[in-house]
């Protein structure tokens, strides 16, 4: 699993390839919760280079996603893949943040 | 050929002669590096002098055994201080030697540097002690037996993976013996953590589920906010209010806000669904928070899916769970289930697949033991023995037929 | 149809209303039920002569599943109504104090109360069901309210009944009752009648069934028996038939 770190005035990007599951989530979540830490309140999740996401990526998601929001920041997802997307609409959590077909509209919703 | 002494030197043995008395009659290169001393400073000293331990006894005793007996000692180990400071832990291998007649009866033996290895072997099982200690957790929070329900049948199956991953169901009466919870969840997370909130969730539901005093849908009327009301009718209100429905309300609202307040920064919660039966009539309503719908197979034939009616449960505080109501006519079966199955790879990577569970369900079997079986014995040959990463949880809801 | 009777506060002579108005109900032809869900302070089958000693079962019992909901009802059909085709079935709560301490401690499930409610209307083929509820609001007041085609605030032109009546109507406003009205009771005979009923419709835009007077021939009687059946010419008697009509309507 790969992460790269876009930065953006408005929001950065994380955009990860390849499987986010129990043993690469860890990782990510460290990732975010740095970024986050160093002042990056407002990110976007590029998942459209994610193949596969198992419930402890979820977990991964939620922990950046409280730290965003409890730092005034929101977490946005871009380009989940149909089985990701699955994985998301089950479990709630398109209910609970917003997500978006690519990066643009994603950027573009933090402007509103 | 090597000479023998050659060839220990070679295996990084040290090696040791005594006399019977156990003073230290020879020894190779390798033994003076494991000491630190050179040769002249050993020779002549006894063993346990060389060997100094906490419990002199311990090489002693073993020589003892050996004048005495005349019989091997093996695999003896030893905590020993070299002259550097190293701590380490030995073992030894010490018999009699009456092979060279005329020179007395000496004792030789080898020592070995065991202390890598034994950390190995002991952070392993301090491993699998831990894996077990899940494991115990797991089994003790489910139902070790379920009770029977008249005019149904209910069999299940649990399988825990090598390392416990969370999975749990559930069984038990509420509203004064008037229902039966029906329970199937999955925690996120593996390992001890998980079993753990495992217990935690099972525990949370069972005691919410007795809690009458909370009308969920009746917050609405103590908020403030009048603009999110969608007010419901009387009519439908009455079909709200029934048996069981405050309980199933009250579980899984108490229980996402208890683990979402409480145990916020670990960020832990699982897929649920909890459903209400009412075994006189099969009405069964039901929450699903973000789990793997269960199946309703229908005696006619067909397959309907209890889809989500929430999201998981513990994500955050006051999300909203909708209750949803079916019901089963005679024999009619529901199987619920968590990814363990359809996520279960065989040898060459592949999943179960939900197409291939539906094909098992949809064809006749004469009793919900029977189909849970097949189910189960055609997972177990599809994973042919490879390791499982998830839990394997299951069960079979049937009414019995009109007898 | 389910019918709540509520009061915002105690004493405003509510069971004594329903009571009379299940009566005039049955008297019409109707097949009543009446309900006391006061579990706190039980006291309607009093009015019906139904004694403590004539209770198997109480409302308490159905709750803890000891029995079904039709083993608690008792036929309290006055006997002037033997030849006509109305009914009155009451379910009594109990009276004795361990009964009340559990069910006050271990609370129950407000849906199987909703459910017998339905059962008992189904099986004793009933016209109208009747709920005499505890004052206030608590859960069963809220349920009953919840579940109700029509409910009847009883209070007295009383400043404290009036506050809480406000209360009361705004969570009924908010579950959108069909059929709401008002019944002034105890109104003394020196207040000018009219007023009274245009002031009350007026603070909570809500229509009053009858205003009844404080009368000597209520308090002599003080619970023994059905007002309507004893005097039926009284005024009050006049004035819950046009409860009875608006229930009707």
């Amino acid at each position: 699993m790969d992460i790269k770190f876009i930065e953006n005035k408005i929001a950065d990007t994380m955009a990860v390839t390849g499987s986010i599951d129990a043993l690469t989530a860890a990782v990510l979540t460290d990732f975010m919760l740095l970024k986050v830490g160093e002042g990056h309140h407002n990110l976007i999740v590029d998942l459209s280079q994610v193949e596969f996401m198992s419930s402890a990526g979820l977990r991964a998601l939620l922990a950046a996603l409280k730290e965003c929001r409890n730092k005034g920041g929101d977490l946005r997802i871009s380009g989940a893949q149909p089985g990701v997307d699955k994985v998301l609409k089950m479990s709630g959590f398109t209910n609970i943040l917003k997500c978006f077909p690519n990066n643009q509209e994603a950027l573009a919703s933090f402007s509103e | 050929m090597s000479s023998t002494q050659e060839v220990l030197e070679k295996l990084g043995c040290a090696y040791f002669e005594t006399d019977i008395s156990g003073a230290i009659t020879a020894v190779n290169d390798t033994f003076c590096g494991l000491v630190g001393s050179e040769w002249e400073q050993i020779l002549g000293k006894r063993l346990v002098e060389i060997f100094r331990s906490s419990d002199p006894q311990i090489l002693e005793g073993a020589l003892d055994t050996i004048r005495d007996t005349g019989a091997a000692v093996r695999n003896l180990e030893l905590e020993f201080h070299n002259r550097s400071g190293q701590q380490m832990l030995l073992e030894f291998s010490i018999i009699p030697d009456t092979s060279k007649p005329g020179e007395g009866d000496i004792i030789c033996g080898l020592v070995r540097e065991i202390t890598s290895r034994k950390q190995t072997l002991e952070s392993l099982l301090a491993a699998e002690h831990e894996l077990e200690i899940g494991r115990r957790i797991q089994t003790s929070f489910l139902p070790s037996q379920i009770p029977p329900i008249p005019g149904w049948q209910i069999n299940a199956h649990f399988e825990a993976a090598r390392e416990v991953a969370g999975d749990f169901y559930d069984v038990f009466t509420l509203s004064s013996g008037r229902r039966v919870g029906l329970v199937m969840a999955d925690v996120v997370d593996k390992g001890v953590g998980a079993a753990l909130f495992m217990a935690l969730f099972r525990s949370l539901i069972r005691a919410f589920v007795d809690q009458h005093y909370k009308l969920g849908w009746m917050d609405v009327l103590s908020s403030d906010h009048s603009s999110t009301q969608e007010t419901t009718s009387v009519g439908q209100r009455r079909k709200l209010l029934s048996t069981g429905s405050t309980a199933l309300q009250n579980a899984i609202d108490l229980t996402n806000n208890f683990i979402a307040v409480n145990h916020s920064d670990t960020n832990m919660f699982a897929t649920m669904f909890v459903g209400v039966l009412d075994p006189t009539n099969g009405s069964l309503m039901y929450i699903n928070g973000g789990h793997d719908p269960p199946i309703l197979l229908r005696a006619s034939g067909p397959v309907e899916r209890l889809v989500p009616t929430g999201p998981a449960v513990g994500i955050l505080p006051d999300l909203k769970f909708s209750i949803e109501n079916t019901s089963l006519d005679r024999h009619d079966t529901l199987i619920a289930y968590t990814d363990g199955v359809t996520d279960a790879l065989n040898p060459a990577g592949e999943p179960f697949g939900e197409e291939r569970l539906l094909a098992l369900i949809e064809s006749p079997s004469n009793n919900a033991e029977e189909l849970k079986d097949r189910i189960v014995d055609d997972l177990h040959s599809h994973i042919a023995g490879r390791s499982q990463y998830d839990d394997i949880t299951l069960f079979v809801l049937r009414r019995n037929p009109i007898s | 149809m389910i019918v709540s009777v509520h009061s915002f506060r105690g004493g405003t002579g509510k069971s004594n209303t329903t009571a009379n108005t299940a009566v005039l109900l049955a008297k019409s032809g109707k097949r009543v039920g009446v309900v006391d869900t006061d579990i706190q302070s039980p006291g309607i089958h009093v009015l019906f002569g139904l004694d403590e000693g004539d209770m198997n079962y109480a409302l308490n019992d159905y709750l803890w599943g000891k029995c079904g909901i039709q083993e608690a009802a008792y036929d309290v059909s006055p006997d002037q109504m033997d030849n006509s085709d109305g009914r009155i079935f009451l379910i009594p709560s109990s009276l004795k104090a361990g009964e009340i301490t559990r069910i006050l401690r271990d609370g129950y499930d407000v849906g199987i109360l909703n459910d017998g409610f339905q059962s008992l209307i189904q099986s004793n083929r009933l016209d109208i069901l009747l709920i005499d509820t505890h004052p206030g609001l608590n859960e069963e007041t809220l349920l009953s309210i919840a579940i109700s085609d029509a409910l009847i605030i009883v209070l007295r032109p009383d400043q404290q009944d009036y506050q809480g009546t406000s209360v009361t109507v705004e969570v009924a406003r908010r579950l959108d009752v069909p059929n709401m009205m008002m019944v002034i009771n105890k109104v003394p005979q020196v207040f000018d009648f009219q007023e009274v009923r245009s002031h009350v419709e007026k603070i909570y835009n809500c229509d009053v069934a009858a205003v009844l007077p404080h009368s000597d021939e209520m308090m002599t009687l003080a619970s023994a028996g059905i007002f309507v059946l004893r005097y039926p010419d009284h005024d009050i008697s006049h004035s819950l038939n046009q409860v009875v009509a608006k229930l009707l309507v």
